[in-house]
């Protein structure tokens, strides 16, 4: 069984229908229309990376669901994931949206785990530089925010 | 084109939720946006280090009380307060894990003991004109003490169990608690007083037996209860040895990932244990 995919930019992608459901909203999209052969549009999501999306669904195919929150805090991410997960921030941010719009709650987890790890031990200017964030507040308000919130420094 | 600051609150929350609390400390002091937008990831993660809550009075800047953003909260304020536990259920109503430390709880509970048994906890006539909305001194107060020669259960037993049902009461999101010694000096730990704290929700459970022991009885019981269980974490003063241990069957659970048990004494007693788990 294969399921045809319509990404925004209107290149067509056949898969098999179990890479695809992996994704619960096209999951639950082919329970409600049942078996027919058009393809879905998937009006948020490019193509550039809804290839990446499929790579990585196809890679994943065979994984056992875990609903297990402490592995799902740990930030480690498995080799092949990161390697996936080698590119640069704009694509990085748009297969985040993509995961979530899709509903494939591991890769977004993946996604979030990548973010995570760029910002982990940082400081607020080694920050800003990373993401290209303007910084609005006074150095007095960056100082206030953190007196505010002294507590959190060691937690 | 999406950029960091570009991200919806709930994803920003999602990788804030992969970051300890200094990391979106870091974040905040980023930009006014993030600031905003993160303020509330920022207070997900709590300890209670004094009587005066970090939370309490403060609110986002879209004028939302910031308790309650709490999630999780750990009690490491070595002596705590009814007050305080009023206080919390007040400030932060949407707690899904509370941590006491080994010690605190049980403090809490032979402070208020002996408040009862010396007749100098206000009653309950008292309480209902000045504490409307207050139910821990409440339920506390209407407590009776068990008659000396009576074959009611111990006073302390039923003193945790009013404790925590309120608690429960207060918080009903909750799903990891670790409620440390509670039992303390009590010997045995009776399954009845347990099954009235526990809401059957729990997916994660830290007990300490105090000197009850450690029984596969106790382990099946959790299994039993709590059918959402992914981790168990049971100490005891001793553990059970086990005897006629391959006629033991416990119950699949296969939610169940993580299970950890500890006791005082030497571990000679144990490998039955080990078998078992293994």
């Amino acid at each position: 069984m294969s399921v045809r995919l319509l990404s925004s930019d209107s290149e067509d992608f056949t898969v098999a229908k179990e890479v695809a459901e992996r994704s619960m909203l096209i999951k639950n999209m082919l329970e409600d229309v049942g078996d027919n052969d058009n393809p879905i549009p998937l009006p948020n999501v490019t193509a550039k990376i809804l290839r990446k999306v499929i790579e990585w669904c196809e890679h994943h195919l065979g994984d056992p669901v875990t609903n297990d929150e402490n592995e799902r805090r740990n930030t480690e991410i498995d080799e092949w994931d990161q390697k996936f997960m080698e590119v640069d921030q704009e694509t990085l941010f748009d297969i985040i949206l993509a995961a979530n719009y899709l509903d494939i709650k591991p890769l977004l987890d993946v996604g979030c785990k990548t973010v995570a790890n760029m910002i982990k031990g940082k400081t607020a200017e080694e920050i800003r530089k990373i993401f290209n964030i303007v910084n609005d507040l006074t150095p007095e308000e960056e100082a206030q925010i953190r007196k505010e919130n002294e507590w959190a420094e060691d937690r | 084109m999406a950029a960091f600051e570009q991200l919806p609150v709930e994803l920003l929350s999602s990788i804030t939720s992969h970051l300890p609390q200094s990391d979106i400390l870091t974040l905040c002091c980023t930009s006014r946006g993030l600031h905003d937008t993160l303020l509330a990831s920022l207070y997900c993660s709590v300890a209670v280090t004094s009587d005066h809550l970090l939370c309490a009075n403060k609110v986002t800047p879209d004028a939302r009380p910031l308790g309650h953003a709490v999630r999780i909260v750990d009690m490491v304020l070595p002596k705590i307060t009814l007050e305080l536990l009023e206080l919390l259920a007040v400030t932060c109503p949407y707690i899904t894990t509370l941590r006491f430390t080994h010690s605190n709880l049980f403090y809490l509970l032979q402070n208020l003991e002996q408040q009862k048994l010396r007749g100098t906890f206000p009653s309950a006539d008292a309480l209902d004109s000045t504490d409307i909305g207050m139910p821990y001194h409440k339920v506390l107060s209407e407590l009776r003490v068990p008659d000396k020669d009576s074959t009611s259960p111990p006073f302390h037993a039923l003193m945790t169990v009013a404790l925590l049902q309120s608690v429960m009461n207060h918080h009903p999101q909750i799903t990891v608690l670790d409620l440390g010694n509670v039992f303390g000096h009590i010997h045995s730990v009776e399954k009845q007083y347990l099954a009235c704290i526990l809401p059957r929700n729990l997916v994660d459970v830290t007990f300490n037996l105090g000197h009850g022991p450690l029984s596969p009885d106790v382990i099946e019981f959790f299994h039993e209860h709590c059918p959402r269980l992914q981790s168990l974490t049971l100490k005891a003063r001793y553990m059970h040895p086990l005897k006629n241990y391959q006629q033991l069957t416990f119950s699949t659970n296969h939610m169940l990932k993580h299970l950890r048990l500890s006791s005082d004494c030497g571990w000679l007693n144990h490998w039955g244990w080990l078998w078992l788990i293994g």
